[in-house]
């Protein structure tokens, strides 16, 4: 019995596992689960934890993955208020929120991604029936209504869900926005208009910009110098105007100074590139009357 | 009365000591490799978080411990092997990327590197990406996002694939910014404008759902016009550079005019004050010369005038190139020339 005693335990070990398995529930982190006794739900699990209950076929324990998930439409066409066709796909994030509806009314999640897209579908189509395309896509903010028609769609979708499948919807948006395929080729061919007019538009304006900014230059030039001249002459009237006083002292012999000013003019139209030619009746020349009729004095 | 042999006997005692021992030494061996077997199934309740990761214990599927202790951080842990417990490994300091080509037309492989598949006139839903702007332009982009797990409980066991609802939140976000700005926007004008509002609306729709992520960084990596529209688009680009260019040249043309003209401004005013200056100066000299000159001029006119007449003469007729001296016979006529360098033939002078 002593030596066969590792044995008993191994095996009481394995006979222990199989009862648990068939008495233990254990509900995941992030899952729920409803309990059923003899396929009536008895109760939701909605805890994650371990959960005791009666053998197979007395009690049996359904679960299902409690987090959210990712669910989308395909793309579709629907038509605006203003009769404009858009493809529109939506997404949304859903989970199983009340496991026992959930299992009584879906039961399996391709059921409750059939169900989910037949609301959103309903819902979506009605809903862009009554906005206008301006609303999806404008250059004003204030007229968009993108986000709100998001909201509306949600506060339209999750309650139902929440009611008829037990599925409780977190977040709704809109994740593709287009033009149905035959609409896109008018689109190019208006982009390739407005285009063709932007490059024009360029082009007319860099050379009108040029323009101006070259003729305001010239402008400023001529201004600036003729303002420097305003001023140049003013500093000269200044000076003819301070020099006047100074004048005053020329009275007291005028002749004088009339003499000393035409000496000064005489010296200073003399250079060294002038030639002069005087008589030698010319004072002091005409010291050298009495010798030679001609001489030639050659500066340094 | 016994029909066995005594060989026999033999035999038989033999082969059950054999037996026994066989036995013996099965059971020794099972127990060995029992315990082996409960020793490996308890060391297989050790593991290793990394240094970027996280991790989770489930205790018969609930998170294990209180507070911060429900998180274990890098290093090596126990907890019992299941069926009992489990744990969940969950990548948080690393920035993850993900690359959407939502709006992004279909590609294929060619021997001249990738191409788009579609090359007609239309696009193709589902097949060819694209956001609608504001000026209803349609616009193909590549986008990239970086995200880390702030709160890996909340990113793990709320959310069965959170990887796949982000994209789809993104998108979200990028199909949001692109109604509200125009093409012209959104490929050239406020490219960073798009950026920040997909990043903002990306990063409340996160916190709106409590995904537990930081979003790091959102990314262009390709924003195009469809591509048949491309020459347009690039003629548009040629003539917005051709009238850079202008008008870069055009400023650089006002920048030498004005320059120019404000040295030649300054050029022109110092002009005006030094002449302002030398006339003021030279009038004080000559008043000063003046007050010299006319007391003895007074004592003496005659004397002085000639002296000073004199004087001048001498000064002015040493700076001249070429003094001619010319007789005047009879009533000739006294010429005083002034010419620069000529060479001057006086009638009756030189003829002698």
């Amino acid at each position: 019995m002593k030596k066969n005693l590792p044995l008993i335990v191994a095996g009481g070990i394995i006979l222990g596992l199989f009862i648990l398995l068939q008495v233990v529930v254990v509900v995941r982190e992030g899952e729920v689960a409803v309990l059923t006794h003899f396929g009536q739900p008895k109760q939701e699990l909605t805890e994650s934890g371990k959960y005791y209950k009666l053998p197979w076929p007395i009690q049996k324990v359904y679960s299902f993955d409690g987090r959210y998930r990712s669910y989308e439409t395909q793309i579709e066409e629907t038509i605006t208020a203003d009769k404009k066709n858009v493809l529109i796909a939506v997404y949304i994030g859903w989970r199983v929120e009340k496991p026992q509806l959930f299992l009584e009314k879906v039961g399996s999640e391709k059921q409750a991604l059939d169900n989910l897209d037949g609301l959103i579908r309903s819902y979506r189509s009605a809903l862009i029936g009554q906005t206008g395309f301006s609303a999806l896509v404008n250059t004003n903010r204030e007229a968009m209504a993108f986000s709100e028609l998001e909201e509306e769609l949600l506060d339209q979708i999750g309650p139902e869900a929440l009611e008829l499948y037990g599925i409780g919807v977190a977040t709704l948006g809109i994740h593709r926005l287009g033009l149905p395929e035959q609409n896109t080729k008018s689109v190019f061919d208006r982009m390739n208009a407005d285009l063709k007019w932007e490059a024009e538009k360029y082009r007319a304006q860099g050379n009108t910009e040029a323009e101006i900014i070259r003729a305001r230059a010239d402008a400023d030039r001529a201004g600036i110098l003729a303002e420097a001249r305003r001023k140049a002459k003013e500093l000269r009237a200044e000076g003819d105007f301070e020099s006047a006083k100074f004048y005053e002292s020329f009275n007291k012999n005028p002749d004088l100074a009339k003499f000393l000013k035409e000496l000064e003019t005489i010296e200073e139209v003399f250079d060294d590139e002038t030639t002069v030619i005087l008589s030698t009746e010319t004072v002091p020349f005409n010291q050298l009357k009495a010798g030679r009729q001609t001489e030639q004095k050659q500066p340094e | 009365m016994s029909t066995q042999s005594p060989i026999d006997e033999l035999d038989t005692s033999a082969g059950h000591a054999a037996l026994s021992d066989a036995l013996r030494s099965s059971f020794r061996m099972l127990r060995w490799f029992m315990l082996l077997l409960v020793g490996g199934y308890l060391l297989s309740g050790m593991f290793v978080v990394q240094q970027h990761e996280k991790a989770f214990v489930l205790t018969y599927g609930k998170v294990q411990g209180q507070g911060e202790d429900r998180i274990k951080g890098p290093g090596m842990h126990w907890t019992f092997p299941r069926p009992f417990s489990e744990v969940v490994k969950i990548p948080t300091l690393r920035a993850q990327e993900v690359v959407s080509d939502s709006f992004w037309f279909e590609m294929k492989e060619t021997d001249d590197g990738p191409k788009a598949v579609n090359q007609g006139q239309t696009l193709r839903p589902g097949l060819d990406g694209y956001a609608l702007t504001a000026d209803a332009n349609i616009v193909h982009s590549r986008w990239s996002f970086q995200f880390v797990v702030r709160d890996p409980e909340a990113y793990y066991f709320s959310f069965h694939d959170p990887d796949l609802l982000l994209h789809r939140l993104f998108d979200a976000s990028v199909v949001h910014a692109f109604s509200r700005l125009t093409l012209d926007q959104a490929l050239r004008s406020d490219v960073s404008g798009l950026i920040a509002e997909v990043k903002a609306r990306f990063e409340r729709s996160c916190d709106a759902l409590r995904l537990g992520v930081n979003v790091e960084s959102v990314k262009i990596l390709n924003i195009i016009p469809p591509l048949q529209v491309f020459d347009a688009m690039n003629e548009v680009n040629r003539m917005e550079s051709e009238a850079g260019t202008k008008l870069s040249q055009a400023r650089e043309y006002a920048e030498t005019k004005v320059t120019g003209a404000k040295g030649e401004a300054e050029r022109i005013e110092r002009e005006g004050e030094t002449a302002k200056e030398e006339l003021l100066a030279e009038i004080k000299a000559d008043v000063a010369y003046f007050e010299k000159i006319l007391e003895r001029f007074e004592s003496n006119p005659e004397v002085m005038q000639q002296s000073l007449r004199h004087d001048a003469l001498k000064r002015a007729l040493k700076k001249v190139k070429t003094l001619n001296l010319v007789h005047s016979k009879s009533g000739g006529q006294r010429t005083i020339v002034i010419d620069a360098g000529k060479e001057l033939k006086i009638p009756g002078v030189n003829d002698e």
